[in-house]
């Protein structure tokens, strides 16, 4: 919730902010003037304590017929509830208030998970929600049906080279390029892509890196950014066309 | 608008420059007798924020530049709270009649040398926070404070990593010090 410098130098940023007044400066934000923005951000800032909240949960529930997505989502979404709910007045710390909404709501969201409903795994559900996504776009275009399927299939493996968040994790899979050059161009084309995500519209961006980098649903970010999970959608596909748009133009 | 007696402002004072216990209950009790004294709002905010409560710290400092727009000490604390807040904009904002002092108020060179800062225009920064320094001879804590802020903006121009002006275990005394160094003087004339 700070600035930063440019290699490692302090910037003024970093000299002035004072993160404790950073922080609450958001909870104001968002109570006071239900700012969207710093909602993200404070959403942001405890994503990572969320995780480590599902992370422990998951270890505790291994025997369990769900998977450590769904784990995930259910912290995700105790995150959000806490979020909304918090009263930075009362003087409690957030992580407190937080630790014990977001285990319970895991709890709860796992008991009620029926062994079928398990089956369909969040890692499903979160594939279909991406190719209604780009289904959408394709049903209002003129496309020949061949190029739109190629175009449908670019579109996917963006979002895959999206959702390998660190270009070194490639080399702990059993190689696949015949050669160490194409090994190569592979990872420039991934950390391309990760380039080209931050330099997307400030909405695309959110919605891009939360879903791929970080496996926040589309319902999960609608709530976040205050919009329904239908626009969540369209914003991915507008996302995932303009970036194949800029990689086409960078190949 | 009904004020707080000198005599009783300067009780006031003396109980925050302690830091006795119970400064901020009287504060408040004053406080209920004088709920529009834009003075007490000013301390109620300075011991808050020395006590690392920034939410009701600005609920408090903005109600004191509400009530006395031109509480310019006031103003520029609560602009250089929402500074370390990161709320840029809003600081810049709270600063405008600031910068409609004239050139040699030392309030309006802080303000500036920080807006340079906060753009990581350290050499801008440094010469007009040193400019505000030599024309502010009533605020000697303020100076302190800047003193602070213009060696970790050397300290960041010579590539040293401990740039933080806020790593002191004084800073918030020294925050104090600052919003109620010139209490008197400078409250007293709005």
């Amino acid at each position: 919730m700070s600035g930063t410098g440019t290699g490692g130098q302090p910037s003024g940023a970093d000299i002035l902010f004072r993160p404790e007044r950073v922080e609450a400066a958001l909870w104001r934000r968002h109570r006071d003037l239900g700012c969207i923005a710093a909602r993200q951000s404070l959403f942001d800032h405890y994503r990572r304590f969320a995780e480590r909240l599902a992370a422990g949960q998951f270890a505790k529930r291994r025997a369990g017929n769900f998977d450590r997505a769904d784990v995930q989502q259910l912290a995700y979404e105790g995150l959000i509830h806490a979020i909304e709910r918090f009263d930075p007045s009362r003087g409690v710390p957030f992580e407190a208030y937080a630790r014990i909404r977001i285990q319970g709501h895991i709890s709860d969201g796992l008991s009620r998970t029926s062994e079928a409903a398990a089956q369909s795994s969040y890692r499903l559900r979160q594939e279909r929600e991406r190719l209604r996504s780009l289904q959408e776009g394709l049903e209002n275009t003129d496309e020949d049906p061949l190029a739109a399927l190629s175009s449908l299939s670019a579109t996917i493996a963006i979002g895959l080279l999206a959702e390998t968040v660190e270009p070194g994790a490639i080399e702990e899979v059993p190689d696949p390029a015949p050669s160490a050059y194409e090994n190569l161009a592979w990872n420039g084309l991934l950390c391309r892509v990760h380039e080209l995500i931050d330099g997307l519209p400030e909405r695309e961006a959110f919605v891009m890196r939360q879903h791929y980098r970080h496996g926040v649903s589309f319902q999960h970010i609608a709530g976040l950014l205050g919009v329904t999970k239908g626009r969540v959608s369209q914003i991915h596909r507008a996302a995932l066309n303009r970036l194949r748009g800029l990689l086409a133009k960078h190949i | 608008m009904e004020l707080c007696s000198d005599g009783e402002m300067a009780a006031l004072l003396k109980a925050v420059e302690r830091e006795e216990e119970d400064d901020l209950a009287a504060v408040d009790s004053a406080l209920q007798r004088f709920p529009e004294d834009p003075r007490l709002h000013f301390m109620r905010g300075s011991i808050l924020a020395g006590r690392q409560q920034p939410l009701p710290a600005h609920t408090a400092l903005s109600r004191a530049v509400d009530l006395a727009p031109d509480f310019h000490l006031a103003r520029y604390q609560l602009g250089f709270f929402e500074l370390t807040s990161g709320e840029v904009d809003q600081a810049l904002s709270t600063w405008g009649p600031l910068l409609r002092l004239t050139e040699d108020a030392y309030l309006r060179r802080f303000a500036e040398g920080l807006t340079h800062l906060v753009r990581d225009e350290f050499d801008r920064a440094v010469e007009r926070l040193e400019a505000g320094i030599a024309a502010n001879s009533e605020n000697e804590p303020l100076n302190q404070d800047i003193r602070m802020l213009i060696a970790a903006c050397e300290n960041a121009a010579t590539g040293q990593t401990n740039g933080s002006a806020h790593g002191e275990s004084t800073q918030d005394k020294s925050a104090t010090s600052i919003l109620l160094g010139q209490f008197n003087r400078t409250a007293g004339d709005n």
